[in-house]
């Protein structure tokens, strides 16, 4: 097993030892300040192979060559079960000793402005921004919104439901997931991009639902 | 044609007879010399006491007069109390073990002695960063910053701890095989009488000094031969 040293941005491709694929979405605290990424649960504790402490690769890296570079481990997630209603698909990753983790990449605004508050009446509100960013591996992908909804969606042919995820038009890709949404406008963050119709448009859960899904951590977005 | 495959035939037989034979013997002594090594390394507690010494050396830095104590907490959270479990593992179980424990003694600072066992494992130029976090009442960025630092600091401080400690038992076992092939080299000399009083310790010294780089030779051929 060898160990990546050094720092891991948001936004860095991520991979479980099964070769899922997704990113790296933003460090958090806790409340004793100690960091963890946020990413999707079914990148890394997918409904098929659920660990705890699995070890998490970065950057991602094909089946078969899972534990080339390893940065942490699997701490927390929401578990995902095939036909029923889910909050959020998130977990927390938390890295290894030499790691460090940055937000830097994601230019967020100062504290109390880095999480966008109550998104689905901010979004309602006349004159609201419609431009967001999604902060893929890839780079930032510009999306337009559309609205709050609720939909299945199929992993390995079994459907998962959520309700309240906001729609966005975007070129979003497989292995996109666990990218951050980010208001194109303040830079505050929107959300966490857990899903997509190819190259059309995406999905994510407001950012302040998935916060708040591990309330014995009290998670914070970090600088 | 003839003339060509006689000479051939002719140097294959020389080399048979003079550096190739010799080349199989030193082979021979380096697998010998490896066995009874290796067979000292299983059999006695060799790798426990570099480990023991070389830790304590390590907290001893900054904790000479709580070491045993310290000793203890690492002992306890790293293999269950397991004295010998941890100290025979190899050095980078070892290492690894160490991560661990420095990873718990980050995240919660303020429980217990972890205070004492972060200082142990870090060098005086982060107390700054390990006062800031000890002080619950100091929050917010200055605290993360602080945390991030001593994370880097101590996986660096493992990394030396982890890359000194291999090279030195690396240099140890060098050495012991060298000692080894050189008494059997020796030995072997003096029983069959092939050398004088003189010319054996030379003889012994030149097989030792290549017993164990004949050795690698033949498991690197062997090894390219079964792939």
């Amino acid at each position: 097993m060898a160990l990546f040293q050094g720092t891991l941005h948001a936004g860095a491709t991520i991979s479980n030892p099964n070769g899922e694929t997704g990113v790296a979405g933003i460090r958090v605290l806790d409340f004793g300040d100690r960091d963890y990424i946020l990413t999707c649960a079914h990148v890394v504790a997918p409904p098929w192979d659920e660990r705890e402490g699995a070890q998490i690769d970065t950057p991602a890296k094909a089946p078969g060559k899972a534990g080339e570079s390893v940065f942490g481990s699997v701490h927390s997630w929401s578990r995902l079960r095939s036909g029923f209603t889910h909050p959020v698909d998130a977990a927390l990753v938390k890295p290894f000793l030499g790691v460090r983790l940055s937000n830097e990449f994601l230019r967020l605004p100062a504290a109390p402005h880095r999480v966008m508050p109550d998104l689905r009446q901010f979004l309602a509100a006349p004159g609201a921004p419609s431009q967001l960013k999604i902060q893929t591996a890839r780079g930032p992908v510009t999306g337009t919104v559309r609205a709050f909804t609720s939909r299945s969606f199929l992993l390995r042919n079994r459907p998962y439901h959520f309700a309240d995820i906001l729609e966005y038009e975007a070129q979003v890709h497989a292995g996109d997931s666990g990218s951050i949404v980010i208001d194109a406008q303040s830079r505050a963050v929107m959300g966490l991009h857990f899903a997509g119709i190819e190259s059309r448009q995406g999905y994510c859960i407001p950012i302040e639902v998935v916060l708040k899904f591990f309330p014995e951590h009290k998670l914070r977005i970090a600088k | 044609m003839t003339e060509a495959t006689t000479s051939i035939q002719a140097l294959i037989t020389q080399i048979q007879g003079g550096p190739l034979n010799y080349f199989l013997a030193l082979a021979a002594l380096g697998v010998l010399t490896m066995s009874i090594v290796q067979a000292a390394k299983n059999l006695l507690p060799l790798r426990e006491r570099f480990h023991r010494a070389a830790l304590q050396a390590w907290i001893a830095r900054r904790e000479r007069e709580r070491l045993l104590e310290v000793e203890q907490h690492l002992i306890r959270l790293a293999a269950d109390g397991n004295f010998k479990a941890l100290y025979d593992a190899d050095t980078e179980e070892l290492c690894r073990n160490l991560e661990g424990v420095g990873q718990l003694a980050v995240d919660y600072p303020l429980h217990g002695s972890f205070a004492t066992l972060l200082r142990s494992m870090t060098s005086p130029h982060i107390d700054d960063d390990l006062a800031i976090l000890r002080n619950p009442a100091i929050t917010g960025d200055a605290r993360v910053e602080a945390r991030d630092r001593v994370r880097q600091h101590l996986a660096q401080s493992i990394n030396a701890f982890r890359l000194s400690t291999s090279s030195r038992w690396q240099r140890r076992l060098h050495l012991t095989s060298f000692a080894v092939s050189f008494v059997i080299a020796l030995f072997a000399l003096w029983i069959h009488g092939g050398a004088s009083y003189l010319w054996a310790p030379f003889s012994a010294l030149i097989a030792a000094f290549l017993a164990p780089v004949a050795r690698d030779l033949v498991a690197g051929i062997e090894s390219l031969r079964k792939s």
